[in-house]
């Protein structure tokens, strides 16, 4: 009985221990879950941000077209962007030109990297939650900058 | 020492170097080491005096498995943040300019600051605010070990540094890195036996530290004060006054704590972005009031914001994604409420579901944790304030749960849920430790 006693801090830490596997996203990426809309499994932006897009990871050529967009384009046009690719160009030029509903006028469209990878535009966001479509109809727009896979388009 | 050293250095470079070049192993080591660390400290296989390092090696790894993702900041307001930066580095400080980042002294004054001196703002996001912010699961080891003794304290403090809320949301907020440092703080004073005078002295300090770096845990904070205060002003007569654990600290003391809180926090939000805070803030008073009197009614939120480069993204976000209409009343709290309380039970996976099963075990832990906290509250020498700190953060959660749209008026449930648990996390602990015991008698 004492020594099962001594061990009762290890029982605790397995307990703490299983709740943090559970949560640190471990399950989520392999189990290869994908539900994002609502809270299933928790999941973590290091193990699974490539496949779920939960936050911009950005690379050159992301921040290449936010630069391009808030420092070479026409700045009387607004720029539409889905809740991943928005952070890029508040960083740079605030919310001055943003909007994630297509305007009927002629505006920008800024697709990143991970919405060409992963054709997905992420078109809802709260708390842990994620909302995801296809990418814009691409129809009548033509493109006017692009690093890498990153492109910014403008509507024809 | 040198294992403990060669391991902290070993895996915070290997965590820092491999998040750049988003290697798919980082994850897989840190929760590899987390749990092999904790289960050799559950076996006394490490060294009580080497815990701190132990501790901070993790903290830190865990914030840098996020935040050292790639070449470019990560996270959802830190972008905000870093637009705050580079405009105060442009134009210098604007008061009067109505942002919610430029009442943050990270960002308009010490950011701008190192910048100029070299350190590039992309580089003090990702490395060096989260090495500030992982002495926090240290200093609440430290606060809870007196309490709780070294083993508790530090399985206390994994606990606190493995949720997600820390690991990634804090990761992605450079004032809510700092304001946590100065909660940490605040706990540990009110834990310490150090004099009075001293007590209330870096308690206020550290209280006007939260405002000065991240204005909704300094609204927090100063919440948890006055209800401390008040708690303690109710049990401070005749039998009542051990109730919630020793009084070593005389009540005229903890008073002026508060009210000079609140003082630094009207000065300085009045001074700083025209008093739009303060004007939210009572808005948000108003908002709650409100939706205690029409729970089923429609909700009212808070005024809405309009979208210009001051609005920050929180804002944006909860006027263009409208959840759908839910037929009874707690089913219209947030998601992570919902999932709290069981109501998404049936909705998710097999796995969702052994992941509720869990969550539930912690909560019920906690209240356990919390009862036998205060049944023993004169062995583990539990302070009158830190016991009455536990008990506003209860009411906070309760509050999150109970009243309409808590959590999307005020702060959001990870935030909250992560403040309460700088008091309640060895509450969690004590209660498995608890169950234990009962179930091996």
């Amino acid at each position: 009985m004492y020594k099962i006693k001594k061990l009762v801090p290890l029982f605790v830490v397995i307990f703490v221990s299983v709740y943090y596997i559970m949560t640190s996203g471990f399950i989520y990426e392999v189990t290869k879950n994908d539900e994002v809309n609502k809270v299933d499994v928790p999941f973590s932006v290091a193990f699974s941000n490539d496949r779920i897009g939960f936050v911009g990871i950005y690379n050159d050529d992301d921040i290449a077209c936010a630069e391009w967009l808030t420092y070479k384009s026409d700045l009387n046009l607004p720029i539409l962007v889905d809740y991943l690719s928005v952070s890029a160009i508040i960083e740079i030029d605030g919310y001055n030109r943003i909007t994630y509903v297509k305007p009927e006028a002629k505006h920008y469209l800024f697709l990143n990297t991970w919405n060409i990878e992963n054709n997905k535009w992420v078109n809802g966001w709260v708390e842990a939650s994620r909302q995801y479509s296809d990418l814009p109809d691409l129809t009548n727009y033509a493109e006017v900058f692009k690093s890498g896979k990153a492109v910014v388009y403008i509507e024809n | 020492m040198l294992k403990s050293i060669l391991f902290i250095v070993s895996l915070t470079i290997f965590t820092a170097i491999g998040s750049v070049f988003q290697l798919w192993l980082v994850p897989y080591v840190m929760v590899v080491s987390v749990v092999i660390v904790s289960i050799l400290v559950a076996l006394n296989k490490i060294n009580i005096k080497y815990y701190p390092i132990y501790l901070y090696s993790l903290a830190l790894s865990l914030l840098w498995q996020t935040s050292m993702l790639g070449t470019h900041i990560v996270g959802v307001d830190i972008h905000s943040e870093y637009y705050v930066v580079m405009t105060t580095l442009k134009n210098g400080w604007n008061l009067d300019w109505i942002n919610v980042g430029n009442t943050s002294i990270v960002l308009t004054a010490i950011a701008p600051f190192l910048d100029r001196l070299g350190f590039d703002t992309i580089w003090q996001f990702k490395i060096l605010y989260p090495m500030v912010c992982a002495f926090t699961p240290i200093i609440l080891y430290f606060a809870f070990r007196k309490m709780f003794g070294s083993k508790y304290a530090f399985i206390s403090a994994i606990f606190f540094m493995t949720m997600p809320m820390f690991i990634m949301e804090t990761a992605g907020i450079i004032k809510t890195q700092c304001a946590f440092i100065c909660l940490a703080g605040i706990v540990y004073f009110f834990t310490s036996d150090i004099k009075v005078w001293k007590k209330t002295l870096f308690i206020t300090l550290l209280a006007f530290g939260t405002i000065m770096f991240h204005y909704t845990i300094g609204i927090i904070t100063l919440f948890i004060l006055c209800g401390i205060v008040i708690i303690a002003s109710i049990t401070n007569f005749w039998k009542f006054k051990n109730w919630i654990g020793l009084r070593v600290y005389p009540l005229k003391y903890l008073v002026i704590v508060p009210v000079f809180v609140i003082g630094f926090m009207v000065g300085w939000f009045s001074t700083i972005g025209d008093g739009g805070i303060l004007k939210v803030s009572v808005d948000i008073f108003k908002a709650i009031g409100l939706n205690l009197g029409i729970i089923d009614k429609p909700l009212v939120t808070a005024p809405d914001l309009v979208v210009s480069e001051n609005t920050v993204e929180s804002d944006i976000k909860t006027q263009t994604y409208k959840p759908e209409i839910k037929p009874n009343y707690l089913s219209k709290q947030s998601s992570l409420v919902t999932t709290a309380i069981g109501l998404d039970f049936n909705k998710v996976s097999n796995w969702g579901k052994v992941f509720r099963v869990l969550q539930y075990l912690t909560q019920l832990m906690t209240i356990i944790g919390l009862i036998v906290v205060w049944k023993r509250r004169l062995e583990y020498k539990i302070k009158a304030e830190y016991f009455a700190g536990i008990l506003v953060c209860f009411l906070l959660l309760l509050c999150g749960i109970f009243v309409p749209n808590f959590t999307l008026v005020t702060a959001t449930t990870t935030r909250m849920y992560m403040v309460a648990l700088f008091f309640i996390s060895p509450l969690m602990i004590i209660g498995v430790d608890w169950t234990f015991k009962r179930c091996i008698r």
